[in-house]
């Protein structure tokens, strides 16, 4: 999150202060909610996990011990072995990496054409607007994981198919977003003040509305990482995202379905893999929705 | 003669509304000379800054001009490209308007949004940007340029906003600044200091400036001509002091009463009486008609054409009936007054007879 408000003060001009300014800045937001303080601490985790996964996991994620399959938690193993007895923590370690990359491609795809598409439909209006919007009407009519197994198993099953399908399902939201916001903006006075000086629509839409419109598009980025973390396990559960041998959360615990009733292990600690970056996520954006849409006093926001 | 920097030339400019076209700037002539001061005065809603705004085609929707031409050192604006008429905003032609604060994006530092405008527009590097703010700054009076350029536009008062917006303006050397009401936001003792400073600017800079306002002290003080607007027409035009002194259209007469002066020892302010009329709804003839102390039987049958007095003057009223037109400035085309061309006995104008 720091890393965007940051890449924000950076545009305007390349100035080493500014980078400075920007990255307190964007902590300071964050630390203004408890939300995001929170969400925020389990987002650096993960990330420290997934730079770090070779140190901290015990062993490697591929390693199989078939004298050691189904174990339980023990000290050897602390969340215990697979059905080919891999050690389930170490996988999970390295699967932190791919959750997270995933999500992060997921969403950047989805941010680059959302706003691009929600821009242009927000300050061009009338026929552009009409024709940008409705085709993406089409695209929310459509069940959102349907559409994007239908993507994946028509291009083929791999984990670029499965990233391009998941941002495609979210774009929609996003363009709808930022074209609210483009239209406001575009009736303010120094938008209008913008043309007075001669500027073009690229320099007007990049320059003078996008950057007014950044907190809505942060707010609803970092909420998506947490959705795109969900759809590509559910994908990957499903068999249409992360192949294996591949550690990766969904398919950790699809495989691990088969032995439920012989032991909860294999598919305990992956789901809860999950449901804490999610969370981590949810809380962040949460807690900057409160902060960037309505202020940072918070007693605003309770109604 | 050369010719002038600005000619707008039987310029209308209407709103197109379900109910009917809201006639705002309707068959007006204005001239403006290089390293001159026009001023445009009229009360609220005369359309004194769709005039302005018609100038560089930034009329909002549903405006339209409908008729007419403005031409820039002999180029016809109206018809120009986006993309030509792009290359002049903001760097021959400038603006600055009424709500400075409104008009700076509040993402950037002023600093940046001043670079940017050179950026669109020339070709300095970004070193020669940030020295020529710094210079436009400290020039427009603002203390410690360096450290302010820094500084957002929420974190600058009212006048000082508007020092940032005239900077903005100049930054490419326009040749011609429209300013719409560029103190009327701003408290009194500011407002001195921001005419003080456009007046000393256009000295300096042989700026052209077309000032619109509805303040007759800032017309006297800084105009070279003027221009008296009355519900989308103008109805005088003339140099500043001859127009004070001998006004020739019974609104400026009637609006120079208007304009308390502290040797007035009368309790009361002189009012015009009435309203003016519905722009979308105006009256046969002439516009000022219903509150004319001098209204007379000529004055309902037409539009009164622009009457030639002399001396750069102009006046739309039948009191100077005898006096000769101006051909490129006809009365509206209404068809009752061709009509009555004979019948009322006067000259036929002769946009008239070329019909």
């Amino acid at each position: 999150m720091s890393q965007e408000s940051t890449d924000v003060a950076v545009t305007g001009s390349a100035r080493r202060s500014r980078v400075i300014g920007g990255v307190t800045n964007g902590w300071r937001m964050i630390r203004a909610n408890p939300l995001s303080t929170v969400g925020f601490c389990i987002v650096l985790g993960l990330i420290f996990v997934a730079i770090f996964a070779p140190v901290l996991a015990p062993y490697s994620p591929s390693a199989q011990d078939l004298g050691d399959t189904l174990a339980p938690p023990s000290a050897d193993h602390p969340f215990g072995t697979d059905n080919t007895g891999r050690d389930i923590f170490s996988r999970i370690v390295f699967g932190t990496r791919y959750a997270i990359a995933i999500a992060v491609v997921v969403v950047t795809l989805e941010t680059v054409v959302g706003v691009s598409l929600g821009l242009v439909a927000g300050y061009y209006r009338g026929r552009v607007d009409e024709t940008v919007m409705r085709g993406l009407d089409v695209l929310v009519s459509i069940p959102p994981l349907l559409l994007a197994m239908v993507i994946v198993t028509t291009f083929g099953i791999n984990i670029w198919n499965a990233m391009l399908a998941i941002g495609i399902v979210y774009v929609p939201m996003m363009s709808r977003t930022v074209r609210s916001s483009a239209l406001s903006i575009r009736e303010e006075t120094y938008v209008r003040a913008a043309e007075g000086l001669g500027y073009d629509s690229k320099r007007v839409m990049l320059k003078h509305m996008l950057p007014n419109a950044v907190p809505p598009i942060v707010v609803l980025g970092t909420t998506d990482v947490a959705y795109a973390l969900i759809d590509v396990a559910t994908l990957s559960f499903l068999g249409l995202g992360i192949q294996p041998p591949k550690p990766s959360w969904g398919a950790m615990a699809n495989a691990a379905r088969e032995y439920i009733l012989v032991t909860p292990w294999p598919i305990v600690f992956p789901t809860l893999a999950i449901a804490i970056a999610v969370l981590g996520f949810n809380l962040l954006g949460m807690g900057l929705r409160e902060t960037l849409l309505y202020g940072e006093d918070r007693d605003e926001v309770v109604e | 003669m050369t010719a002038p920097l600005l000619d707008v030339d039987r310029l209308s400019t209407h709103y197109q509304t379900p109910t009917g076209p809201v006639k705002a700037v309707e068959d007006n002539s204005l001239t403006l000379e290089e390293g001159e001061v026009l001023g445009v005065v009229g009360e609220s809603g005369s359309g004194k800054s769709t005039l302005l705004r018609s100038v560089m085609g930034l009329v909002e929707d549903p405006g339209e001009i409908v008729e007419g031409s403005v031409e820039y050192r002999g180029r016809e604006l109206t018809t120009m490209s986006d993309a030509e008429l792009r290359k002049l905003r903001g760097n021959d032609i400038s603006f600055i308007f009424q709500e400075p604060t409104a008009h700076l994006n509040p993402a950037y530092t002023v600093g940046d949004q001043i670079t940017d405008v050179l950026e669109a527009h020339t070709d300095l590097d970004s070193d020669e940007r940030w020295e020529r703010v710094y210079d436009l700054l400290g020039r427009l009076g603002i203390p410690s340029p360096r450290e302010r350029a820094e500084a957002y536009p929420h974190e600058f008062s009212g006048g000082m906003a508007q020092r940032v917006c005239i900077a903005m303006a100049l930054a490419c050397d326009p040749d011609l600044l429209l300013a719409d009401e560029p103190t009327s936001a701003l408290d009194v003792t500011i407002q001195a200091q921001i005419i003080d400073l456009l007046s000393d600017l256009q000295e300096d800079l042989g700026l052209s400036i077309l000032w619109v306002t509805h303040d007759m002290g800032v017309v006297a003080e800084t105009c070279d001509t003027m221009a008296v607007m009355y519900a989308g027409n103008v109805v005088e035009y003339g140099p500043v002091e001859s127009v004070f002194a001998e006004p020739s259209h019974p609104y400026t007469e009637a609006l120079l009463r208007t304009v308390p002066s502290h040797l007035d020892t009368a309790p009361r302010f002189d009012t015009i009486e009435g309203s003016p009329p519905d722009l979308q709804n105006l009256p046969d003839g002439c516009v000022f008609r219903e509150r004319c102390p001098d209204e007379m039987e000529a004055c309902s049958a037409r539009r009164p054409p622009y009457y030639e007095l002399g001396e750069e003057r102009l006046s739309k009223c039948f009191l100077h009936e005898g006096c000769s037109t101006r051909p490129s400035s006809p009365s509206a085309p209404d068809p009752t007054a061709l009509d009555d061309v004979t019948a009322d006995g006067g000259q036929p104008t002769e946009w008239e007879g070329e019909r």
